[in-house]
């Protein structure tokens, strides 16, 4: 009956909130908005890339709460679009909750991607079930972003992808510069934090994993692909984001099943574990 | 029924499919979106143009792959890696490949109709 009740709140809110699906492979943007609409969505609006998203997160009438896009596009990427998002541009908020979707070669890309907030990855080849469960994840956590200075830092987008996002929303390249990362740190909805602070939630995560019976801990040893790019860095908290994070990894990357983590307890003492995600 | 080819009960349980008009519905959304990635490689090959084959045999992959279409997928795999050193006799060759087994799932997808 719990249970019932929640999956019809989850479907409430997935069919209240508007979403954007990005691809510029037609079939495989096809797939992101039939799975979106048979979650239950009922606004979907469609981008082939990055600048184009932005274009129509700029002219919505209400803002789009969450995006799911694929990230290797051409001429703007999903990361060049989610910095661009977590920056902060005219009429999008930063706080929109985005959803990237990667396949294997895609995963060295994953540590911006967390590095820029990401709500959540999708393995590819994608699932009606899998879509719906990431989105609402995402819903129903408070958005957590970091201030805009510190994605600055975060050595994307190109110039190119900022001249391509002139084009697609007609400002000129100076009136880009000019207006990115100008963005009010006060979101209107969602939280706004400092770097390093934990993940806000108001829920559980979706899926239980072994660590979060650890509330204390970090990581031992540096999270990395089969292909030994640097996803994760030891020494990182494992916040709720964080645990969720590597569970989507897990999806896309076999490799990633087992972490090292250190454990932290009250009285001080350390030991180290290894933990299926 | 070649599930290498198109593996239809994986297809319809991640699209959550009802019936078989649905999935026809699908696979030619699915064939139509790979006419074009097909014609814009054969104009990257046309071009020797590495780095454009590079991005259309992803796109290409990602497509195939959530077609359930494994075997396309794996040969689209196979131009992502020969794309980067210009092998273009074996591109040519894996296009060859490519076209014989779009051919095949056609036929596939022909006898649910």
């Amino acid at each position: 009956m719990a249970k019932s009740k929640s999956k019809s709140k989850a479907k409430d809110l997935v069919a209240k909130s508007r979403f954007l699906a990005v691809d510029d492979e037609d079939f495989s943007l096809f797939a992101i908005e039939r799975m979106l609409r048979f979650a239950g969505a009922n606004e979907v609006a469609v981008a082939r890339n990055g600048a184009e998203a932005i274009q129509i997160m700029m002219s919505a009438d209400k803002p789009i709460d969450c995006v799911v896009s694929d990230l290797n596009m051409t001429p703007v990427n999903g990361l060049e679009m989610l910095k661009v998002i977590r920056l902060g541009f005219p009429k999008v908020e930063r706080t929109t909750r985005v959803i990237m979707v990667t396949g294997l070669q895609d995963v060295a890309l994953a540590q911006m991607a967390i590095e820029l907030d990401v709500n959540g990855f999708l393995s590819k080849p994608i699932s009606a079930k899998g879509l719906a469960q990431s989105i609402t994840s995402a819903l129903t956590r408070v958005p957590f972003v970091k201030p805009p200075a510190i994605y600055k830092e975060i050595a994307t987008p190109t110039e190119d992808a900022l001249a391509q996002i002139a084009t697609a929303t007609g400002l000129s390249l100076e009136q880009v510069n000019d207006q990115i990362g100008k963005a009010d740190d006060a979101p209107a909805n969602g939280h706004a934090a400092s770097q390093g602070s934990p993940a806000k939630t108001n829920g559980k995560p979706a899926k239980q994993s072994p660590l979060a019976r650890y509330p204390e801990a970090i990581l031992e040893e540096n999270v990395e692909s089969a292909s030994g790019d640097v996803l994760i860095k030891a020494g990182t908290e494992l916040t709720d984001y964080m645990i969720e994070r590597l569970q989507d990894l897990r999806e896309i990357d076999e490799s990633l099943k087992h972490v090292w983590i250190k454990i932290r307890e009250k009285n001080s003492k350390e030991y180290t574990l290894q933990v299926r995600v | 029924m070649n599930a290498a080819l198109i593996d239809l009960p994986d297809l319809s349980e991640r699209f959550a499919l009802t019936d078989d008009t649905e999935t026809i519905e699908v696979l030619a959304v699915f064939f139509t979106s790979l006419d074009n990635l097909l014609a814009g490689l054969r104009a990257a090959l046309v071009k020797q143009d590495a780095s454009e084959v590079l991005h259309i045999a992803h796109s290409a992959k990602g497509a195939a792959q959530n077609a359930s279409a494994r075997q396309l997928a794996a040969l689209f795999d196979v131009l992502e890696e020969l794309a980067p050193a210009g092998q273009w006799t074996q591109i040519k060759e894996t296009m060859t490949t490519i076209t014989e087994t779009v051919a095949a799932m056609h036929r596939l997808a022909d006898g649910l109709g």
